[in-house]
């Protein structure tokens, strides 16, 4: 019955057949088992045939690592050989937050290792652990081997995968801060970030080589023969330099204690060349910085910073922007990159102009009334001096300085001949020294404007220096062609280049640019300049160095733009003027007028370049002329001589004697042998006496007249050497510095050494 | 079409109405009927399908040695020792020996001991009890709480779950085969139990046993005989709820944080070179090792990718060195196999006697069709990244003892199939 009623029934839409449940499953069959593996097939194809390529080599790029080796940076040396700046193997210390999470290792343990090996903070080492997906966290650049050594033995006994050390490099400067601005320094990364370390960065780096291999991800190797390829590290390239350390040495030493005596206020520049092929023998700025440790601030300008923090007036922001300032300043090389109003030292080159057009000569007379008129100019023109320098030969004005006169001689030269002359003296271009493009552009006239025939006074000042703008190497460059011959050299500071194992890659020879004069303009020009500093009414004889005949030209401009007390002095010399070797320009910006020197070159710089001249002379074996009577003289050996004997000894050497005791020989002396002292001091000889053994204080002589200054110190037992002008009994020779500082204790018998300058009112109160 | 017949269950239908009736009359129980079923059709089991499982297991075994033994030699060394790179390998064929002795003893059960009735609710219990043990007191692991520890063993309960709904889906399925077309006895408890297990999966996290879930119930379902409208109602609700999800990223993750890694996952699968030191990295490495495969890949053993690149490179992505290592050509053989495995699991239940056993093979067929396929995707980068094992191939203990179990059951159901 339940059948028939079920037959009858309408089938139950709720219900399933077996013939719906079957074509379901077959759904699901095709689906899964066909449709799903088409759809997963073609993603297959799409990645292994269509991509392949793409994927393998992504794949070995993955898979390769490359270690980086570093080439060594090449060493910078002098001309004497002497290490500039040099590379060393230091070690940088790193930790991989990643790998510590893999190991699972001790965070803390590492932290606190980390701060006590190399006294870094722990809780900065902490943080560094939260950059989770980093393998690389430095803690320490440049670590010392001894002390990476320390943390590898903490690395290995506490077995941590997740700290590492590898080596890098570290660029030592033996010499700190000489030549700083041109040598410069490198970043911590190695490139060269200022000076030659920045010009020949990519002579001095090399190439880094790279071995690449196939490792696992952790970086050893596979466990079968991997991929494996080397490429060599190419050591980088040294630098021999035409930089001589001891002359830098020089450069910066007596530059320096100008700038102290001299209360110079914004430091100075000094470059030494040498005048035949241009090469750099010693360029300074000053202030200058450690290149070891060239982030911080010189006593200078930390000074200046200081000042500014404790105004209160700045805002961390601005204090940071006054840092980052100073640095750059520091790093400046101001001989270089920094232009100025030369003034009168730029007399020479319309003096040399002029002769080399023929229109002068020697003995021409120039007359200088305090002022002249010049067409296009409503005032009168005024020389430095006011009440005029009256009659004069053209010798005579240069070793004045008369600005009439060198107005005079511009203006019959005219505009275009002058114009041309400082075209071809290179005042229009860069030098073209090799030290990048750090170096200014100088700042003229245009020729139309200075061309203008209806207006003379551009001319006019131009022919004493004024209303221009140009940089220190120009001037030397320039100094150099008057006093080499007339010719105009390209100047350099990198000598040669060599290779890692010392063969010569290149060597730089002197390139002449022109010939500006004839050489016979540029010895008349020589004979003039050295009278300007040996003659005695010469504005530059402070620069004259005894046995040496020295040519040159004192400058003092003033800051243009700057208040009035603003003053820029400078000498340029070079010696000996009979046949130039080496022309020394020392600017010094800025003198405080509390210094209590007459702010002038003659005053102020020209001691500066004429000690620079004493010391480097001798030390390029420059011969001392015969015919000039030597200052100081070595003291010979008198002991146990008779006092007959000795007193005759002394005298024949050039001393005064004084004989203390009455024995017939001499059983000591003061000061003892070998001592170098000045010519005509008095010698003490004790005969049967003994020589006092009592300390004396030394006085302060500085501003004294020579002759008192050698009577006093005489009077306390001390024995005087002088440097700087030939001494005389003139009142205006007066001791500039002193070799010992006041108020020391020293044993009865010690020489100090005095340095002398010509104080003369008439010649040296010259603002020219 | 002669060995077509109507399940015992079915009413009988007016153009098929000379079927034979059972001796029983219906509705008096299943247990009598389903008795009866074994006690006429006890059979063979389909070889095929076994050799089938045979074959890719063996596979398996080799593939996985080949991925395991560079991380086998870098994890088991230490202190000095050179690692052991069979470590792995021995474990997995030991699991494999207790998986096939399982499934040989699963498969020689009394065919009618699958059909007590009870069975189906006990496992779903059971399942559900070990689900909320594992996420009180389970322990951490991947930052995921998914295992519970039984007597030394490590034991994952999702994938006793996975079982136990197949067993349950089949059971309410045939005994409702009447009904499945109402949405009380056709959709609702399986949403029910679905939408239960899936948050309680969730929250563990653990969201591939949550795909599963939900795939495995949608896919009973269907084969149970549900309205289609009621399935596709509820993959247009879930693509719905994936859209709505995209576009309220941040009000979502700033509700409930613990779901953010879902769209890290996301974004590394749409752009895997933008994360690639972070969800990204272990997708890029899978299709550097896939893609340098090539065509006939770089050979047997010479991976490269294994070298500790590629994470999980022995356990959920294992198939990306099987491609690097046997090429687009074994790759796609091995994915033939697979897919000859699935449609003999379909064919199976097609050729079924009763309603239980064909829902229990789809059930399971389907179960071994959502491992590979969503493994494979994972791997390819076709889906997101979720950690799926590949059956028969991965490393992983209980994994592959139940699959080889789940085998085990589908060929105990095949013997209910007497022409085969």
């Amino acid at each position: 019955m339940a059948v028939i009623t079920e037959l009858n029934r309408r089938p139950d839409p709720n219900a399933v057949t077996k013939r719906q449940a079957n074509r379901r499953t077959a759904i699901l069959l095709v689906l899964c088992g066909i449709a799903a593996f088409a759809a997963l097939i073609a993603q297959l194809a799409k990645i292994m045939i269509r991509e392949h390529d793409y994927y393998e080599s992504a794949a070995v790029e993955n898979q390769v690592r490359s270690t980086v080796v570093t080439a060594s940076r090449g060493t910078i040396y002098d001309t004497q050989g002497k290490i500039l700046a040099q590379s060393a193997t230091v070690e940088t210390i790193y930790i991989s937050p990643v790998e510590m999470r893999k190991y699972e290792e001790d965070p803390e343990l590492i932290a606190r290792g980390l701060s006590d090996i190399l006294d870094v903070d722990y809780d900065w080492v902490m943080k560094k652990w939260d950059h989770t997906d980093s393998w690389y966290e430095t803690v320490m650049k440049k670590v010392e081997k001894e002390l990476a050594d320390e943390v590898r033995s903490f690395k290995n006994t506490n077995s941590l995968k997740s700290l590492h050390i590898i080596e890098d490099t570290k660029r030592y400067y033996p010499y700190a801060s000489q030549a700083a601005q041109v040598i410069g320094f490198v970043g911590t990364d190695n490139y060269g970030l200022e000076g030659i370390e920045a010009v020949y960065d990519s002579v001095l780096e090399g190439e880094n080589g790279r071995i690449v291999r196939a490792t696992t991800a952790r970086g050893t190797d596979m466990l079968y023969t991997g991929y494996e390829d080397y490429q060599d590290a190419v050591d980088g390239q040294s630098l021999e330099l035409t930089i001589d350390n001891t002359i830098q040495y020089y450069l910066k030493k007596h530059m320096e204690q100008a700038v102290r005596d001299n209360k110079i206020r914004s430091g100075g520049m000094g470059i030494v060349m040498e005048v035949d092929t241009g090469a750099i023998l010693g360029m300074c700025t000053l202030p200058d910085y450690d290149c070891n440790d060239y982030l911080t601030l010189n006593e200078t300008y930390s000074i200046q910073l200081e000042a500014a923090k404790e105004a209160g007036e700045m805002t961390e922001e601005e204090l940071n922007e006054l840092t980052y300032s100073l640095l750059m300043k520091q790093w400046r090389n101001r001989a270089i990159a920094d232009t100025y109003e030369p003034g009168s030292t730029f007399k020479i080159f319309t003096l040399a102009s002029a002769l080399e057009e023929g229109i002068v000569s020697e003995g021409d007379n120039f007359r200088c009334d305090g002022s002249m008129m010049v067409r296009g100019r409503k005032e009168a023109l005024h020389c430095w001096r006011r009440t005029g320098h009256g009659d004069q030969t053209l010798t005579e004005a240069a070793q004045h300085s008369c600005n009439v006169a060198f107005a005079t001689l511009g203006l019959r030269l005219g505009a275009s001949k002058f114009y041309d002359y400082m075209e071809a003296f290179g005042f229009f271009d860069k030098t073209g020294i090799d030290l990048g493009g750090g170096e200014a552009e100088s700042i003229w006239w245009s020729r139309k404007v200075f061309e203008d025939p209806t207006n003379h006074s551009q001319l006019a000042a131009a022919s004493f220096g004024q209303t221009f703008n140009i940089t220190p190497i120009q001037l030397i460059t320039a100094v150099s062609a008057v006093a080499n011959g007339g010719y105009l050299m390209k100047p350099y500071v990198v000598k040669r280049i060599l290779n890692p194992d010392g063969s010569v890659e290149k060597s730089i020879s002197p390139t002449a640019v022109r010939q500006v004069i004839s050489e016979e303009t540029s010895r008349k020009v020589c004979e003039i300049l050295e009278s300007v500093v040996g003659a005695p009414g010469g504005t530059g004889k402070n620069a004259s160095v005894a046995g040496y005949r020295v040519a040159g030209k004192t400058a003092t401009s003033e800051k243009v733009g700057q208040g009035s007390d603003e003053y820029m002095v400078s000498f340029v010399g070079f010696a000996p003027a009979d046949d130039p070797k080496v022309a020394v320009l020392v600017i010094l910006d800025n003198p405080d007028p509390t210094s209590g020197i007459y702010i002038s070159g003659g005053q102020m710089a020209a001691p500066v370049v004429g000690n620079i001249l004493a010391d480097i002379l001798p030390y390029l074996g420059v011969q001392e002329n015969s015919g000039s009577a030597a200052v100081n003289a070595i003291v010979p050996n008198v002991k146990s001589r008779s006092v007959d004997d000795a007193r005759r000894k002394l005298e024949d050497s050039g001393f005064r004697v004084k004989v203390v005791g009455d024995a017939d020989t001499v059983s000591d002396q003061a000061p003892i042998p070998g001592l170098r002292i000045t010519l005509g001091s008095e010698v003490i000889i004790y005969a049967g006496e003994s020589k006092p053994g009592n300390m004396i204080t030394v006085p302060n002589m500085v501003g004294k007249s020579y002759r008192a200054a050698v009577q006093y110190f005489e009077a306390f037992g001390l024995f005087v050497r002088t440097s700087g002008v030939p001494p005389t009994d003139s009142k205006t020779i007066e001791v500039q510095r002193q070799s010992l500082e006041p108020g020391l204790q020293v044993a009865f018998g010690t020489v100090i050494e005095v340095g002398l300058i010509d104080t003369d009112r008439s010649i040296m109160e010259t603002r020219a | 079409m002669a060995e077509f017949t109507e399940f015992p269950l079915d009413l009988p239908q007016a153009e098929t109405p000379k079927q034979p009736e059972t001796p029983e009359k219906p509705g008096k129980g299943r247990r009598r009927r389903s008795r009866e079923g074994v006690d006429q059709t006890r059979g063979r089991i389909d070889l095929t399908f076994l050799l089938l499982t045979l074959f890719l297991l063996g596979i398996g075994l080799v593939m996985m040695l080949s991925a395991s033994y560079v991380s086998a030699y870098y994890d088991t060394a230490g202190g000095g020792n050179p690692g052991d790179p069979l470590y792995y390998f021995r474990r997995q064929v030991l699991l494999a020996i207790i998986g096939l002795v399982a499934m040989v003893l699963l498969a020689r059960l009394p065919y009618g001991l699958l059909r007590w009735p009870m069975l189906p609710y006990i496992a779903l219990v059971g399942a559900a009890a070990l689900m909320i043990l594992v996420t009180v007191i389970g322990k951490a692991s991947h930052g995921a709480v998914r295992w519970v520890q039984i007597g030394g063993i490590r034991f994952q309960p999702s994938e006793l779950l996975k079982a136990a709904l197949v067993f349950f889906f089949a059971e309410w399925g045939s005994r409702h085969a009447d009904r499945m077309g109402s949405f009380k006895f056709g959709a609702m408890p399986h949403l029910i139990l679905m939408l239960f297990f899936a948050v309680l999966l969730m929250l563990q996290p653990h969201l591939s046993a949550t795909m599963i879930v939900v795939g495995v119930t949608l896919i009973m379902m269907w084969a149970s005989g549900t309205r289609w409208y009621y399935v596709i109602g509820i993959l247009v609700i879930m693509w719905l709820l994936y859209l709505f999800a995209m576009a309220n990223r941040e009000w979502l993750t700033s509700l409930v944080d613990k779901f953010s890694y879902i769209y890290t996952r996301i974004d590394a699968w749409q752009d895997p070179e933008k994360e690639r030191l972070g969800e990204g990295w272990q997708i890029l490495q899978s299709l550097y090792a896939i893609g340098s495969g090539g065509l006939l890949g770089l050979g047997l053993g010479q991976s490269r990718q294994k070298y500790l690149y590629l994470p999980e490179e022995h356990n959920d992505y294992i198939f990306s060195i099987i491609c690097e290592e046997l090429g687009f050509i074994g790759a796609v053989l091995i994915l033939l196999l697979f897919a000859v495995l699935i449609i003999r699991g379909y064919w199976l239940a097609m050729h079924c006697r009763n309603r239980f056993d064909s829902l229990l093979i789809t059930g399971f067929t389907s179960l071994l069709f959502l491992q590979v396929f969503l493994n494979i995707a994972v791997a390819t980068n076709f889906l997101p990244s979720t950690g799926i094992s590949l059956p028969f191939f991965s490393y992983g203990g209980t994994a592959l003892i139940m699959q080889l179990g789940e085998v085990g059951l589908i060929l105990l159901a095949s013997r209910g199939i007497p022409d085969k």
